[in-house]
């Protein structure tokens, strides 16, 4: 995937959450945007997928400028996952992935349950088809929202902390299908407080710290850090 | 014994204890030694009662249908960025809010539709009830909307449903479920208050049977008719309201 942002500035109430960001990333398939809490890593992803607007500069997503795009045809082609699960409650798993697939992007009713259905077996769900979100536990319907937003092919997958609502082992199990989306060659923008799992998942990481960019890079930079706040960040994740 | 079968003795035994007592009222009246329901049913009377209680129900039905127009339209006002028309909204529900039914059906007929061109007693009946109803009728709106999170209302946006089928395939179906109990509530409530309506001489369920009781003189015969009249309303109602309530609890 291609990420260019160019002098981009957000503000909330003229309070500025994200400082002149710039990034030039090509070809990479996995991004891991890592931070303490509140450092703009969510917004950052918000105004990536074009769920905010920037207050100044260009952002272009692959050969989209998100300036000039229009919102409902550019997220007919991304993906998006919440901290939470945002499964429509009054409908079926199933139903949940084939009305996206059959209303937004007019697929026949039978292709549309053939794509649901394969995805749902392929990240092992195909037991809960029929159930409701209220029938299954936190971590099965985070990876059914995750298989949701997969359905459509999209060029980008963007996901914001999908596990903080989460515990420790339900977190593992929406870990791994994030790991899958790797193995199928999905392209990814993802918000985490897990560095291992960005490790493991990721091949380029965006470091922030108070609405700027501290440090970014391949992923080796998780093990040789170059700036102190880094290196400091990663000391205070995992010592405690 | 099973479970089932001492619910249904208990429900027995609870059913005896209301006939017991209503038994006790009726023999006590002041000067009665006999009880004759017979008499509620001879001659014209149930003519009477049959178009009091079909007025009840057409008196009610049209309540519903122009309080839930009333009601959304005093929703939109409530939640209008200009704040005079808030403010219009929310005065006009705090005034509803803290009047009694029969004091504002009776100002609202004696002193606003009599001065406007309209004959019918009915409709300016049902227009002083459809009034009253507007507010909670508005606050089962804002409730209802409230059980949809902002975070689904955000997906919907991001998986790029345009607003007509974010309305039709995901904010209307998980409406209705939430919508139905809290809706015939309401609509008891209508069918109450419509007895109220004796007052500007409608010839509704209550009115009738006070009518026949009048000519007749079986006061305590009229009362349990009117009663178990309205009770053959509402409680199969009721019965609807809890059945949808469960459902609704099941996919929370």
């Amino acid at each position: 995937m291609e990420l260019i942002l160019k002098n981009v500035v957000k503000k909330y109430d003229n309070l500025e959450i994200l400082k002149n960001i710039n990034i030039n990333i090509k070809g990479k398939t996995g991004i891991a945007i890592i931070g303490p809490s509140g450092a703009g890593k969510s917004t950052l992803l918000r105004l990536l997928s074009k769920i905010e607007e920037p207050d100044s500069g260009e952002i272009f997503v692959n050969d989209h400028n998100l300036e000039n795009t229009n919102p409902a045809e550019f997220y007919k082609q991304i993906g998006f996952v919440f901290q939470q699960h945002t499964l429509f409650p009054h409908l079926s798993v199933l139903r949940n992935i084939t009305l996206v697939l059959e209303k937004v992007h007019k697929i026949e009713k039978l292709e549309a349950n053939l794509i649901a259905m394969t995805l749902l077996e392929k990240f092992e769900l195909q037991d809960h088809i029929n159930k409701l979100c209220s029938q299954l536990s936190g971590g099965q319907s985070q990876r059914v929202s995750i298989v949701r937003s997969l359905a459509i092919s999209p060029e980008i997958m963007f996901l914001d902390e999908p596990t903080s609502a989460l515990d420790p082992v339900l977190t593992q199990e929406v870990l791994k299908t994030i790991l899958q989306l790797r193995e199928e060659k999905t392209n990814f923008v993802i918000v985490t407080h897990e560095i291992l799992f960005a490790k493991k998942a990721a091949d380029f990481i965006i470091f922030m710290e108070d609405g700027k960019i501290v440090e970014m890079g391949d992923v080796s930079i998780l093990g040789e850090p170059q700036t102190p706040e880094l290196k400091q960040y990663l000391s205070n994740v995992f010592v405690s | 014994m099973n479970k089932y079968m001492k619910k249904t003795l208990s429900l027995i035994a609870a059913l005896s204890f209301y006939g017991l007592l209503i038994f006790v009222i009726v023999m006590l009246y002041p000067g009665r030694s006999y009880f004759n329901m017979g008499a509620m049913f001879t001659g014209t009377y149930p003519k009477f009662i049959i178009s009091g209680f079909l007025l009840t129900i057409w008196i009610s039905i049209l309540t519903l249908i122009g309080s839930l127009i009333f009601g959304f339209i005093l929703y939109l006002m409530n939640n209008s960025k200009k704040d005079t028309i808030r403010y219009i909204a929310v005065i006009y529900n705090e005034t509803v809010f803290g009047s009694p039914l029969i004091v504002f059906v009776v100002v609202v007929y004696y002193m606003v539709w009599n001065y406007l061109p309209f004959e019918s007693r009915l409709y300016g009946g049902v227009v002083a009830l459809i009034l009253y109803m507007g507010p909670y009728m508005k606050n089962l709106f804002e409730g209802a909307i409230k059980t949809i999170d902002d975070l689904q209302f955000q997906a919907m946006t991001v998986f790029g449903f345009t607003t007509f089928q974010k309305y039709r395939y995901i904010i209307l179906p998980q409406l209705l479920r939430v919508i139905v109990p809290p809706l015939i509530g309401n609509l008891t409530f209508i069918i109450k208050g419509s007895s109220l309506l004796n007052f500007i001489a409608i010839p509704e369920l209550y009115y009738q049977i006070t009518g026949i009781q009048y000519d007749n003189y079986l006061a305590v015969e009229g009362y349990l008719l009117m009663f178990v009249m309205y009770l053959m309303i509402t409680i199969p109602l009721i019965r609807v309201t809890k059945f949808f309530e469960k459902k609704v609890a099941s996919w929370n």
